[in-house]
């Protein structure tokens, strides 16, 4: 892989996580200055309107950005050269990628929540569990954010 | 005003199949790198393939991944679970069916695109199309139906957040009322 290629698939990579990252610490800081949107006083159940578009357009995104992750991520390796599966780098890929499959998965949970919400599963109370979802996906984008730079630098 | 309807609709739809077959493609993506790392046979793989094919490879499927999806998710979508194991087991076919034609037309497509490039006779292009295209066929429809389980699953621990929190939620505002 040339010098310009392996910047270019690290940039990639750099920027899909500062998109999801700071998408998500959006998303959180948003939702949760809107307050928990519980049932009004009337006992109106309204659906979570602006707060839903928010999250479905962060959703749309979230899941391209995923997408070119990956594939920038097995780009990285392959300029790194990959470690075998034993020995203490080999081990913090496993934990890395055990971590990043655990991420996905409940990641697409949160999806599944927000479509959920949208479809009108859900009083206003959902607007909380948005929050909620969103912090939660930012807290554990910073904990694989140490773990690549374990990996990448010891 | 059901033109609106349908339109929304048609929005939801196309945002479900982007994510669904996003996250399938991704999930599966990451399983079988975790088992080439554990199997040790990661390295070697890597090596022996360039970054512009990898993004096209990649790329290729994750087109046929969204159309087979699309098609798959048309008829109701996740929301089909909701009618119990009847709508699980469709929905299972479904994805079988998707995931067999990804199967056979990845397959299809690397390979023509190897025969171009490598200037394969037209004879075993043809062989290995015929058999290699039946089985990964199958291959791709397992995993399609396997696809399917992992999402029913997601789909099933999500309506149980939805539904304990608006739970808590209801509670609360009793309480609060209460007083």
């Amino acid at each position: 892989m040339s010098a310009a290629t392996t910047l270019l698939v690290r940039l990639v990579h750099l920027v899909g996580m500062a998109l999801v990252f700071g998408g998500a610490a959006f998303a959180w800081a948003t939702l949760s200055a809107a307050g928990p949107g519980r049932a009004d006083a009337g006992g109106s159940t309204a659906s979570l309107g602006e707060p839903a578009a928010l999250a479905v357009t962060y959703e749309w995104v979230f899941w391209a950005t995923m997408g070119a992750m990956v594939v920038t991520g097995v780009g990285n390796l392959g300029a790194l050269g990959p470690p075998g599966p034993s020995g203490r780098w080999g081990s913090i890929l496993t934990a890395k990628l055990l971590a990043v499959t655990a991420f996905v998965l409940g990641s697409f949970v949160r999806t599944l929540v927000v479509f959920r919400l949208r479809r009108g599963d859900s009083t206003g109370s959902g607007r909380s569990l948005l929050a909620k979802g969103y912090g939660a996906t930012a807290a554990a984008l910073l904990v694989l954010v140490a773990l690549a730079e374990v990996l990448a630098h010891g | 005003m059901a033109e609106t309807a349908a339109g929304r609709a048609g929005e939801r739809g196309r945002v479900e199949a982007w994510v669904v077959s996003s996250f399938n493609l991704v999930v599966l993506s990451l399983v079988g790198l975790l088992a080439a790392h554990a199997s040790g046979a990661l390295e070697g793989e890597l090596a022996g393939f360039g970054t512009l094919p990898g993004v096209a490879v990649f790329a290729y499927l994750w087109l046929l991944t969204a159309a087979a999806s699309r098609w798959a998710l048309a008829d109701g979508g996740l929301a089909g679970l909701r009618n119990g194991l009847r709508g699980l087991w469709r929905l299972v076919l479904r994805g079988f069916a998707a995931g067999a034609l990804i199967g056979g037309a990845f397959l299809l497509g690397v390979v023509l695109v190897g025969a171009v490039l490598n200037g394969a006779p037209l004879l075993s292009l043809a062989l290995i199309a015929l058999i290699g295209v039946a089985a990964a066929g199958v291959v791709g429809g397992v995993i399609g139906g396997l696809s399917v389980l992992l999402d029913a699953g997601c789909y099933w621990a999500a309506g149980r957040l939805v539904g304990r929190w608006t739970e808590s939620g209801a509670s609360d505002d009793a309480s609060h009322a209460e007083y």
